[in-house]
C-alpha cells in the first residue's frame, strides 16, 4: 500500500469533515483540528480495509478509537470541547451509502409483486440497515469512549478545565 | 426520450434560480397588493378621519387624502400644513 | 429564607432553562447539557436537575436550603446545528465556576453568543459541495465523477436552505425535494457517457443530505442512558433519510435510469 494513496485518503477525509462541518457551523478555528482527526480516523480504516483486510464494521470501531484517543489533546490545544472536534471528524466516517441502500430494499419491498423479490428486498433493507447502525453505534462508542476516560482522569488528578 | 431527460436536467439545473426568483416575485406582489388594499382603509390623522383615494395607478408611496366633508384632496405634506 | 436568595434562584432557573433548552436545540447532547448545567447551578450555589424531552426542557433548580424549588419548562427553539454555540456554551459554564463571572453578566454573555451570526453561506455552499466531491472520490470515483457531484451538490443544497428558510416548507419535504434535483443532475453521468463511475457519482450526490450529527447524537444519549432522546433523535434522523431516498429514487425513476 503506497503512502500517497493513504495520504489522499486523509486529505479527502479531511475536507469532507470540514464541508459537513461547516454546515453545522463548527468555529473557523475548530476547522485544523477537525481536518487532522478526521484525516487520521480515516486514513486508518482505510489502511485496516485495504491493506490488513479487515472487515468494515472493525476497521471504522479502530478508526473511531484513534479520532477518540487524540480528540482530548486537540481539545485543550484549541480550547474547544472535545465532542465538538470529535463529531465532525467522525462525520466522513458515516455509511450513507448503507443508510440509503436500506430504504431503497424498503421501497423495493414495497413495490415487489410476488414473495421471492419481496423477500430479497427485505433482506438488503434489513443487512444494509442492521450494518449502517451496527457502524454509527460502533463509532460513537469508539470515539466517545477515550473522551469519558480522558475526562475522568482529568477530574481525579486535578480539578482542571479540559474545554 | 432524450429530449425529456434533458428537459428535466435543465430544469434541476434552473430550480434555485427559479426558487430565489419565484419568492422575490411573490414577496413583491403581496407588497402591491398590501399598498393597493390599504387605500380602502381610513387615515386617522390629526383627530380626523380621511379616506385613502388611489391617484391613478399607484406605483409609488406616496398616498392622497380626500377630506370627506370638504371633498378635497391633498398629499401628504400639503395635510401637515392644515 | 430570604428575597434575595428567592428571586435569584427564580432568576437561575430562567437563564438555566433558556440555556439547556438552546444547548440541546444546537445540537449539544444530553450528557453535556446536564453537565454544564450542574456546573452553572452549583456555582451560583443551587442545584439543577434537568429533564429532557424531544421537543421541551423542564429544568428544576433548588435554592441552597432545598426547601424552595422553581420549575421552567422551555421549548427547543428551531435553530439549526451550531457547534460555535454549543462550544461557547460549554466555555460558558467553565468560566462562570472558575472566573465567578455574576449572572448578570452570564446573560449578557449568552446573549452576545447568540448573536453572532453563522458562516457565509456562499461560503458553506461552496465546501460542502467540496466535501461531497472528496466523498465521490473516497468512494472510488473520477474526477469528472467528482465534478458533477459538486454540481450537484451545490445546486441541491441552496435548493434546500431556500426552500427550507424562505419558503417555510418542511424540512423532510425540503430535502426530497433537494435530493430529486440532486440525483437528476448526477444522472448525468449516465446520460452523456462522461464518466467511467456514473453510479458512484449518483450514489454520493445525496450522501450532504445525510443528518449525521443526529445519529452520532442519538447512539451519545444511548451511551450515557438518555433512552428516550436516543429514540427519538434516531426516528427523527431515520425519517430525513427515507425522504431523501425516496428523492433519489425519484430522480432516478425520472431519469429512467436502470440503476438497480
Amino acid at each position: 500500500m503506497i503512502m500517497t494513496d493513504i495520504l489522499l485518503d486523509g486529505f479527502f477525509a479531511a475536507i469532507a469533515a470540514i464541508g459537513f462541518g461547516s454546515i453545522s457551523n463548527v468555529p473557523v478555528r475548530a476547522f485544523k483540528g477537525c481536518a487532522l482527526l478526521a484525516a487520521a480516523g480515516h486514513a486508518t480504516r482505510f489502511v485496516l480495509t485495504h491493506a490488513c483486510g479487515w472487515g468494515l464494521i472493525p476497521a471504522a470501531f479502530i478508526g473511531a478509537l484513534v479520532i477518540g484517543f487524540f480528540a482530548p489533546k486537540a481539545s485543550r490545544h484549541w480550547r474547544i470541547p472535545a465532542e465538538a472536534l470529535a463529531f465532525p471528524a467522525l462525520l466522513p466516517m458515516i455509511p450513507g451509502m448503507y443508510a440509503y441502500r436500506s430504504v431503497e430494499g424498503l421501497l423495493q419491498c414495497i413495490m415487489s409483486k410476488d414473495a421471492e423479490t419481496f423477500t430479497h428486498a427485505f433482506y438488503l433493507f434489513g443487512y444494509n440497515g442492521m450494518v449502517c447502525v451496527i457502524i454509527v453505534i460502533l463509532m460513537v462508542l469508539g470515539a466517545t469512549v477515550p473522551i469519558i476516560v480522558d475526562a475522568r482522569r482529568q477530574t481525579d488528578n486535578s480539578d482542571t478545565k479540559t474545554a | 426520450m432524450e429530449t425529456y431527460r434533458l428537459v428535466i436536467l435543465a430544469i434541476s439545473l434552473a430550480m434555485p434560480l427559479f426558487v430565489v426568483a419565484l419568492k422575490k416575485f411573490t414577496f413583491a406582489f403581496q407588497n402591491y397588493k398590501k399598498r393597493t388594499l390599504s387605500c380602502q382603509e381610513k387615515l386617522f390623522l390629526n383627530n380626523e378621519c380621511y379616506d385613502y383615494v388611489t391617484a391613478g395607478h399607484m406605483a409609488e408611496e406616496e398616498v392622497m387624502i380626500k377630506d370627506n366633508e370638504t371633498g378635497m384632496v391633498y398629499d401628504d405634506y400639503e395635510l401637515e400644513q392644515l | 429564607m430570604t428575597t434575595t436568595n428567592l428571586n435569584s434562584s427564580k432568576e437561575t432557573a430562567h437563564f438555566l432553562a433558556t440555556y439547556a433548552a438552546t444547548m440541546l436545540a444546537a445540537g449539544g447532547s444530553s450528557a453535556r447539557c446536564e453537565k454544564t448545567v450542574h456546573r452553572i447551578a452549583e456555582a451560583y450555589g443551587t442545584t439543577a436537575e434537568i429533564t429532557i424531552l424531544p421537543h421541551t426542557v423542564m429544568t428544576t433548580v433548588w435554592d441552597k436550603d432545598h426547601s424552595q424549588s422553581f420549575s421552567v419548562g422551555e421549548k427547543l427553539p428551531a435553530t439549526g446545528l451550531n457547534f460555535y454555540v454549543i462550544s461557547r456554551l460549554s466555555r460558558l459554564s467553565w468560566d462562570v465556576r472558575d472566573n465567578g463571572i455574576t449572572l448578570e453578566d452570564a446573560k449578557n454573555e449568552f446573549r452576545s453568543i447568540m448573536k453572532k451570526p453563522r458562516l457565509n453561506p456562499w461560503l458553506v455552499t461552496l465546501l460542502t459541495g467540496l466535501a461531497n466531491a472528496s466523498f465521490c472520490r473516497l468512494f472510488e470515483g473520477d474526477w469528472r465523477a467528482m465534478l458533477i457531484v459538486f454540481i450537484a451538490t451545490v445546486n441541491g443544497f441552496w435548493i434546500k436552505n431556500a426552500l427550507h428558510k424562505e419558503w417555510k416548507w418542511d424540512i423532510r419535504l425540503a430535502v426530497l425535494f433537494a435530493a430529486c434535483c440532486s440525483s437528476v443532475i448526477a444522472c448525468a453521468g449516465f446520460m452523456f457517457q462522461c464518466t467511467d463511475t456514473p453510479d458512484i457519482a449518483l450514489g454520493t450526490s445525496v450522501l450532504y443530505l445525510v443528518p449525521g450529527i443526529p445519529y452520532i447524537n442519538s447512539v451519545s444519549d444511548l451511551i450515557h442512558g438518555h433512552l428516550l432522546c436516543c429514540i427519538s433523535r434516531f426516528i427523527e434522523a431515520s425519517v430525513l433519510t427515507a425522504c431523501l431516498g425516496i428523492g433519489l429514487s425519484v430522480g432516478i425513476l425520472l431519469m429512467n435510469i436502470q440503476y438497480f
